[in-house]
């Protein structure tokens, strides 16, 4: 049982936004939908929220196609943050929550829980155009939350967040994973959905790339990925070798893709003619490569 | 249903809390309240007050006659008491105090009564306007001098000026008559009337198209969008908004009313009762045409989201609006005229035109079915079709529409 995503397609006008996009995510799981600007993310994800309804295909939930009663069942961090400007947050959230089907009580209750978690509670009587985009986020996030989804797509929810701020939402979004809360979330930080997601969906140009649990898109690249750090800091040597990749990592050393048909040990043997190698280690490729892989640097 | 109540509730009683809707509210009523209130008490204060008229006669003739035939004006023209003094001085040493507002100035000069000659001067204009007081008297006097020195007797040339028993009266098909004081209580009716739809449904209908591109510009609207369908979204603002202008009236209302009651000599022509059926067709034309136009405003709202396009997209509707305003003189004139009976069957006219018809002449009852009906059938229509501009139209951003994008989401939605 999960959210099935069959065959879907939506144009406006000329322009085809998403083209037989078929993908599932099991129900309790945390699916990244990963994709370059304008390649159908948003589209796909309102198509699901019945904001926009497909032009072919159809969208399932537990079996059942997405109608309105369905979909009372969702929560909706859309990528345009919108929320009323004059409305106490307290206020705000209760109605939207209240929206969604619950109780006046019960709504009360389940705010203040997700005001607490989002360390919202200075600003809840405050108006929501009194607070800065990042507490604006976070209300907007606990508007998606507080009514007890049992699906939550989130666009972009990290977006424009400072550090400290970020922390508290990946913390929220895990205690809503950890409620058993399906979740489809885009973003463009390849580390975050790395971190965060049980499964990846890819779109590129209103396509579907692929799709798949993360450990799967993992073992289906086929390629390996060296990390090499050498006493010299000259990796020079490395522009003689056909076919690779390379990018400095965090701790200053440096990530090679390794491209099928070429062995690591001879990027070994290579370094070590050139200087004393302080590391050498051998993994799968990040996300990040893969994505770059599938979409081409320049489109991504 | 529910998310129904709950938006319409939300779009009432926010607004009702804004500081600009009870400042709008309590201005209007201080308005209708004072436009009611304060004529009459400067009526009340000038009436109370003895007019005071300094007479430079002259012909050394007139005075005394003058006074004696104030006496005679009959009581219910004499609303003001008139202190008449015989000035000692001249005209050019009393003006002063005649600017000043200290008393009117009455010169008469001439040969009394064939060649006089009479000017009344006063800064006020309430001295002005109460001057028949005092002139209506003076001719009468003089016309009576004059006829008795052509040889009639006094008694005799009272009765010839004695006024003639004039009755104006607008005749219906049924027993009922209306004199013309009750006639200009029916226009007053008719214009009330007409006014309440007008300010019903203009205000609100501005209100509607404001909160949609409130919701748009702030981009809630997406939000919104993702929870409950477009059609309740529509139909809550309509709701809500629809009976927060119908507060605001009550209140206009209310303020009139009591306005009234304590002034309620200031109308002169009677009040002309308002009768069940006739206030019933009102209700049902306010409601109609609220909804026909709100709706309306409601999907225009939904194509723009700019604040600066809001002014180019209204101003059309709003003529369309304004429209029937212009025929107004026409169908009074003659409510039964081709025009008239044509104009009234035109939806978007029927409300102004059908009631303008039905209470300042006769209209038979199919008539006014068939009105009733084709405006049901057009607000119908235009609803469902403004519901499906606006759903298609909802998430669209960027420049304003033009009539084929209209049509476009019009097919869409």
């Amino acid at each position: 049982m999960s959210l099935e995503v069959q065959g879907v397609s939506k144009s406006f006008g000329p322009v085809r936004a998403v083209q037989d996009v078929s993908f599932t995510v099991p129900d309790g799981r945390v699916c990244g939908l990963l994709g370059s600007n304008g390649a159908g993310k948003t589209t796909t994800m309102r198509m699901i929220m019945r904001i926009f309804l497909p032009d072919e295909g159809e969208i399932r939930w537990m079996g059942n196609p997405v109608m309105d009663q369905v979909r009372q069942g969702f929560g909706y961090l859309p990528e345009e943050r919108g929320l009323y400007p004059k409305m106490q947050v307290r206020e705000q959230l209760v109605y939207l929550t209240q929206l969604k089907g619950l109780s006046l009580e019960d709504a009360r209750e389940r705010v203040d829980l997700w005001i607490d978690r989002l360390e919202l509670g200075e600003y809840a009587l405050r108006r929501v155009e009194q607070l800065s985009k990042g507490n604006q986020q976070k209300v907007q996030f606990a508007a998606a939350a507080a009514s007890r989804p049992s699906l939550c797509i989130l666009d972009e929810p990290f977006t424009g967040l400072d550090p400290v701020n970020t922390l508290v939402m990946e913390r929220a979004f895990r205690t809503l994973a950890g409620e058993g809360t399906t979740i489809l979330f885009s973003s463009h930080n390849m580390d975050q959905v790395e971190a965060l997601c049980d499964d990846v969906v890819l779109i590129h140009r209103s396509h579907l790339v692929l799709s798949g649990s993360l450990r799967e898109v993992k073992k289906a690249a086929r390629r390996q990925t060296v990390k090499l750090r050498l006493e010299s800091g000259d990796y020079g040597f490395l522009n003689r070798i056909a076919g690779i990749v390379t990018r400095r990592g965090q701790a200053g050393e440096m990530e090679i893709s390794v491209p099928t048909g070429l062995e690591p040990s001879q990027i070994l043997r290579a370094a070590m003619d050139v200087s004393t190698v302080v590391q050498y280690s051998l993994g799968e490729p990040s996300l990040r490569e893969i994505y770059l892989e599938k979409v081409g640097g320049a489109g991504a | 249903m529910r998310n129904l109540w709950l938006i319409t509730k939300r779009e009432y009683i926010g607004r009702m809390k804004s500081g600009a809707y009870i400042t709008s509210t309590i201005v209007l009523m201080v308005v209708f309240f004072g436009s009611t209130i304060l004529p009459s008490l400067f009526d009340s204060s000038s009436k109370s007050k003895p007019l005071d008229v300094t007479v430079v006669d002259k012909t050394g003739q007139v005075f005394g006659p003058l006074q004696e035939a104030l006496t005679l004006l009959p009581a219910e023209e004499a609303k003001r008491p008139v202190n008449l003094t015989l000035a000692t001085e001249d005209e050019a040493t009393l003006m002063p105090r005649v600017k000043e507002g200290d008393f009117a100035l009455l010169v008469v000069e001439g040969s009394f009564p064939g060649g006089l000659k009479a000017k009344f001067m006063a800064a006020h204009l309430s001295a002005l306007t109460d001057s028949y007081l005092v002139m209506t008297p003076l001719q009468n006097m003089v016309r009576s001098a004059r006829m008795q020195e052509r040889g009639l007797a006094p008694e005799v040339a009272i009765e010839i000026m004695q006024p003639l028993d004039v009755e104006e009266v607008q005749v219906t098909s049924g027993d009922t008559e209306r004199s013309q004081d009750q006639f200009m209580g029916t226009l007053l009716l008719a214009m009330s009337a007409i006014m309440s739809i007008y300010m019903i449904t203009m205000i609100n209908s501005q209100f509607v198209f404001q909160g949609i591109l409130e919701e748009k510009v702030s981009r809630v609207v997406e939000v919104m969008a993702a929870a409950v369908r477009p059609v309740e979204m529509m139909a809550g603002k309509v709701l809500g908004l629809g009976a927060l202008g119908l507060t605001q009236y009550a209140g206009m209302m209310v303020a009139w009313v009591a306005g009234n009651a304590i002034s309620r000599e200031m109308i002169d022509v009677p009040q002309q009762s308002l009768s069940w059926d006739v206030a019933l067709l009102i209700m049902v034309f306010i409601l109609l045409s609220y909804v026909l136009n709100a709706t309306l405003m409601a999907a225009l709202a939904a194509t723009v989201s700019r604040m600066e396009d809001s002014q180019t997209v209204q101003t059309p509707v709003i003529m369309l609006m304004m429209l029937p305003m212009f025929l107004f003189t026409p169908v009074m004139n003659d409510p039964n005229s081709t025009l008239a009976v044509v104009l009234s069957f035109i939806p978007i006219f029927t409300p102004i035109v059908m009631l303008m018809r039905v209470i300042l002449g006769e209209v038979a009852a199919w008539q006014v079915w068939v009105s009733v009906g084709l405006l049901v059938v057009t607000t119908g229509l235009v609803s469902w079709a403004s519901g499906r501009i606006y759903r298609a139209a909802l998430l669209s951003f960027g420049s304003r529409p033009t009539m084929k994008q209209l049509w476009g989401y019009l097919k869409m939605g």
